[in-house]
Order: structure tokens, then sequence, then C-alpha cells
């Protein structure tokens, strides 16, 4: 801003009305200086705060339903030797899976949709699609699969009429696949939005330059396309792995008891009041995710040449 | 019109692409001659930029008799497999490599070691003065700088047939004067058939070696730069070509190529015939350029009356607007030459300055 002053005085010949300019064009950045402090301060204010609040709180103890402010490693310590060990694993080891079948259906589907597709109206028409599961509460969309793919529920209805099977496919419902499942569904447009955007800004001439200078479409897509995504798709991993190890409703409803992840544990926790487990479980989820993204920020630095990740570093 | 090219590294036959309802080609043929500068000329809309991607391979014609590039039947084969790279008008380099990694990847594509790639891209970016920026950012190059990447990229694999579009549209004046002497340079030195693209008769004159000047998807004339600035053979290459007097006569004699023709007041002025096919009495159209027709005295052989009627300084030169017998005129003088103030009684040009075609 004093360098914007410096400007105006300095070009002593400048008219009134090119100082005006200045000034309110300093204003201006004054004004947008002022916003991004306000947004900043009240996304710290909103977010960051209760984020330590709740790390702080995992160094507290419950005695009778009472939290003890007196800083202690106990609760974490009784986390892990309460064999929660398992409880982890298996989170980790579905919202990876998870991620990873998302990764593999959306990539090609959003490079499809930004290149592929031809047709305004039909790519319109599947980005529309894409947003109606966020016109609907996860729980009503979730719990309708129990009566598709429950024992009496239509899946098995249909295979037993034609005769595929003799009795109901039980592992349909209440099992780790048909949590898998609710998971893929409703973590799809997460993965794919991010995924689709930035394909879709990579210029159509890059990929003729690529064409013309003798790469098959497989050279094209491994040497540009993914790179040129990478940022896109670092993205939806985030918004996939994010939620899914959070995950509370899919592996409640679909899972029925049979399926323990981490949100279990912090579900159970929290209705026995029992806070500092509650906030200790979710900080453990929050630095699992960091520690995931980190292991893939240096796998996708090895992945491309060093100058495709700088693509994502700014 | 092609029959004269020797040893052809580009052979275009009866090309015609459609873009649904839209004729962008039309019964096209061309080729070029190894080590051929060829320029395509063409406003937009004139199918030039479309011709380009047809031999690239870019765009699949609707039909083609022959397409052959260094005597390769490619008119099924896709773009990557044609021996021939294009320059393209947005440089399009590839934003997540640097400048050598751009240069180097159709060599990486060939399936060149790594190390080797490296080394020959260097030397290609030796060739266009740019080895000392090979590992900057290409968002670190100026406007020129990117165009003599995407050039060193083009040319380092050593295509049969480069194609340029329109590279030079999006630099300044005076560096696109310099780069139209370096491309001129480096396409001798590598002795490449170049096919050029541009909507600048200016650039076309200057580099090549044969310009095709297309218009609404069709051949309009082809020839030497000197053809077409002096022998235009239709009224839209006179135009184009920047003939700024078009005026429309009788033709009452030919003789060869020379032709006469004869205007409403009963003036006669004489020309050189360039199309075919005209008839003794028809109306036809006679150009002359504005810096051909100068003051003369009575004895001039091809001169008429004329008396002034305007006169505009352009700063390098002046335009002189004159009535004569045959209509308005339009003269252009160097300014500061003698007879830039005198009186003007009677203009005049050589024979061969007018060219005499169809009126229409």
């Amino acid at each position: 801003m004093s360098e914007m002053q410096q400007t105006a005085g300095a070009s002593g010949t400048a008219t009134v009305g090119r100082q005006g300019f200045l000034r309110a064009l300093a204003g201006r950045l004054a004004d947008m200086n002022f916003a991004v402090t306000v947004i900043l301060s009240t996304w710290f204010v909103l977010v960051i705060v209760p984020i330590v609040v709740l790390f702080a709180f995992s160094f507290f103890t419950t005695v009778q339903f009472r939290t003890v402010y007196e800083p202690t490693l106990d609760t974490w310590i009784g986390l892990f030797s309460s064999g929660r060990w398992e409880v982890t694993l298996r989170t980790l080891r579905i919202a990876l899976t998870v991620t990873v079948i998302e990764l593999l259906i959306a990539f090609p589907f959003a490079l499809w949709l930004a290149k592929g597709c031809r047709s305004g109206t039909v790519q319109a028409v599947c980005l529309a699609m894409l947003t109606i599961p966020f016109f609907l509460d996860m729980s009503s969309r979730t719990i309708v699969w129990r009566a598709i793919l429950g024992q009496s529920g239509l899946v098995n209805t249909m295979l037993l009429g034609t005769g595929l099977v003799d009795t109901p496919v039980e592992w349909l419902l209440y099992s780790e696949v048909a949590v898998h499942f609710g998971m893929v569904v409703s973590l799809f447009p997460p993965m794919v939005m991010p995924i689709y955007l930035a394909i879709n800004l990579i210029d159509d001439t890059l990929l003729e330059a690529s064409n013309d200078l003798g790469a098959s479409p497989w050279q094209t897509l491994s040497r540009i396309i993914i790179p040129l995504s990478l940022p896109g798709v670092m993205a939806g991993v985030v918004f996939c792995l994010g939620p899914a190890l959070a995950a509370w409703v899919e592996p409640g409803m679909l899972g029925g008891g049979f399926v323990n992840l981490i949100s279990n544990s912090i579900e159970s926790a929290y209705s026995a009041l029992r806070y500092p487990v509650v906030a200790a479980l979710s900080a453990f989820v929050i630095l699992l995710l960091l520690l995931l993204l980190a292991a893939m920020y240096l796998i996708a630095r090895r992945f491309g040449d060093p100058s495709s990740v700088s693509v994502f570093r700014g | 019109m092609n029959n004269g090219v020797v040893d052809p590294m580009l052979e275009i036959e009866d090309l015609v692409h459609c873009y649904g309802a839209v004729t962008a080609l039309n019964h096209v043929s061309v080729s070029a001659a190894k080590g051929e500068f060829l320029t395509i000329l063409g406003s937009s809309g004139s199918g030039k930029t479309t011709m380009l991607r047809v031999i690239s391979g870019l765009e699949m014609p609707t039909s083609v008799r022959r397409l052959r590039i260094g005597g390769q039947d490619v008119a099924h084969l896709p773009a990557a497999k044609r021996n021939c790279t294009t320059v393209f008008q947005s440089y399009a380099l590839f934003p997540h490599m640097n400048v050598v990694e751009n240069v180097a990847y159709g060599l990486k594509i060939r399936k060149v070691n790594g190390p080797d790639a490296l080394k020959e891209a260097r030397r290609a970016l030796a060739m266009v003065q740019l080895e000392g920026k090979a590992d900057r950012r290409i968002s670190q190059l100026s406007g020129g700088e990117r165009q003599r990447v995407a050039l060193a990229r083009a040319v380092v694999t050593q295509p049969a047939v480069l194609l340029l579009d329109e590279p030079l549209g999006a630099l300044d004046e005076r560096l696109r004067q310099d780069m139209q002497i370096e491309l001129m340079e480096l396409q001798r030195s590598l002795g490449m058939t170049f096919v050029y693209i541009t909507h600048s008769q200016e650039e076309a004159l200057t580099m090549s070696d044969r310009v095709v000047l297309m218009s609404h998807g069709r051949i309009v004339q082809s020839g030497s730069p000197l053809d077409l600035f002096d022998r235009p053979e239709s009224r839209f290459a006179a135009g184009f070509m920047g003939y700024e007097n078009i005026l429309e006569a009788t033709l009452v004699a030919q003789d060869g190529t020379l032709g006469t023709v004869e205007f409403p007041g009963g003036l006669r002025i004489r020309g050189v015939v360039t199309a075919d096919g005209l008839k003794v009495g028809g109306t036809v159209a006679i150009a002359i350029r504005a810096e051909r027709i100068s003051p003369v005295s009575a004895e001039a052989p091809e001169s008429v009356e004329a008396t002034l009627t305007n006169r505009i300084y352009r700063g390098k030169y002046t335009d002189v607007t004159v009535a004569t017998g045959a209509g308005p005129l339009r003269l252009r003088s160097w300014h500061g030459v003698g007879s830039e103030t005198e009186e003007i009684r009677r203009v005049g040009w050589n024979t061969t300055d007018a060219v005499i075609f169809a009126a229409q």
C-alpha cells in the first residue's frame, strides 16, 4: 500500500485524475487485505482453535463422568492398550480400499466427461447428476440400501425368483462388502469433481501437440494428462479419504454392528461421556489423514518428474 | 499447377473437408518439393488452418484422392504416425516440463534414451539460440522465446515436413520481422520442407519460395511471391495483395498477353492480361498499384490526363488522389521527393504494371 502511495507521489506530473485512480486502487487493495484478514481469522477461530482444543482435551482424563483437567498421557496409552489397533487397521484398510476403488472408477469417468464427451448436453446432465447426492441427507440415502440388499430385499428376491440362488445371499448386507459399497456410492462425487475440473483445464492443443509429436494415446495419458491432473487427483483423494476415515453412517447402517470402525469407537466413547477419549480418537484420525497425505505427496513426487509436482506446489 | 514439383515431400490431391454442412476445403490440390518454403495465405475462414490440420492428421479429411508425406501414403494414418510436426499458433508447450524436456519430448516418445534425447534437445535449442535457458520453466519465457522452444521441439525429430500455423501471430512487429529472417535461415540450413500458414501477405512475400492463396476453401492462385504480387489473376487476388486501384472497363483488344481496355468516356489503357478466357467486348477489371503510378509529362507512353483531387501526408509517403478519364486513381510517392508539391496534369505507369483479369 505504501508502495502505491510512493508511486503516486513519485510521478510529480501525474494529473489529479490519475492520483485519484491510484488512491482508489490503494483503497481497494486495503479493503481486500482487510477482507482476507477477517476471513482468515474467522477460519482460525472456527476451525483451527477447536481442533487445538480437541487435541488438548485428549491429554485429560475422565473420572466418574467428570473431566479432570490435569495433563496426562493416560488416554493415549489407554487408546492403544485396549485393542483399538484392530479397529484402526480395519478403518485404514477400508478407507484406503474405498479411495483406490473411487480413483479407479472416477479418473476414467472424469477423463471421458472432460475430454471424451463431445455433447454439451450429456456433459451438463452428468454434472447435474453428480450433484444430486448433495440434496439428500446421507442417512436417508444410505438406509434405502437396507431395503435393497437385505435378506428379503430387492436383489435377493430377484436372485431367488430367477432361481440363480436357493437361499438368500447373506453377505450383501451387514458386512464389509456392504460398507465398502455404501462408501463408494456416497464418496463418488467428491472424487470425480476435482479430477474433472483439473482435466477440463488442460488445453486441448496440448493433447494435440503430444499426438502430433508422435505420442500414442497411452503416452499422452501418462506423460501429459496424468501429471497435469495431479492437483485434482490429490484434492479428490483428500475429499474421499477424509470422510472415509471418519465414516459413521455407512458402517452403522450397512455394517449392522459387525464392522467396527474408529467412528463407532468415537460414538461409544461419546455416549459414555468420555470426552478425552473422543478427543484422542478424533485427533488420531486427523493424524492418520495427515500421515497418509504426506505419504501420497512423496509418492506423487516420485511418480512424475519433479516438475510435475510443482504444479500443485504452486 | 503442381506438375512442376520434383521430388515432392508433400502431395495432396483433390482434398475435400466438411464440418457438418460447411465445406471448409473444396477439391484442393497442393504439393511441396523437398526443401521448399510453401506458404498458404488466406484470411480467416479461408480453410488454411483446416488444410494444416488435415496434413498433420489432427483432422481426418472427408475425402482425398491422394495424401502423401515424404512419399508415404498417410491418408489413413493417425497424427502420431505421420512424418511431420506442427508449430502451433499458441505454441502448446507443456507447462509441467521445463524447456529442454519440452524439446526432448518427441525424442523420448521415440524411445531415444534419456541422455541422448537431452543432448539432441540441447543442440536443437542451440540452433534457436536458447541453449542458456534449457532449464527454465516455460512460464519464465517471453513470447518470442516460447516461439523458439516450440520450433526447436518440432524440428528436433527431423520430420519430412514442418507445419507452421501462424507462428508469428502473437509476437510484436519488431520481433516478428526478426523471426521471419531467422525462420528462413533455419529452413535453409535444415533443408526441411516448411508449410507455413499466414494471413499476412508481407510474411508470405518475404519468406516463401511459393505462395498458395486461398479463399472460401479453394485455391485462388499459386505461384512465386513475385507472381502473386505483380500478376494477380483475379479480383480477389489483386485486392488481397493490396492493389489500390481496381477499375472496371471493357476489353476491346487482346494480342497475346497484351490487352487494351476502354473506359466509358472512350479512354483506352493497355495492360498485361493475367487471366485465361477473357472475351473481347466483355467487362473486365484492370488493376494498378498506387506506388507504380507517378506524375509524368505529356510525351510519356502509358499516361492519362489527371486532375488533383486530394493529397494526404502519411509520414513515410504521400497518398494522392486524382480524377482521370478512367475514374479516380490513387498514387503514392515517397515523402520528400521533388515532384511532391508540383502540380499534376498527367499520370503514367509502365504497361507491365497494369494487369487485366475478369471483372468478378
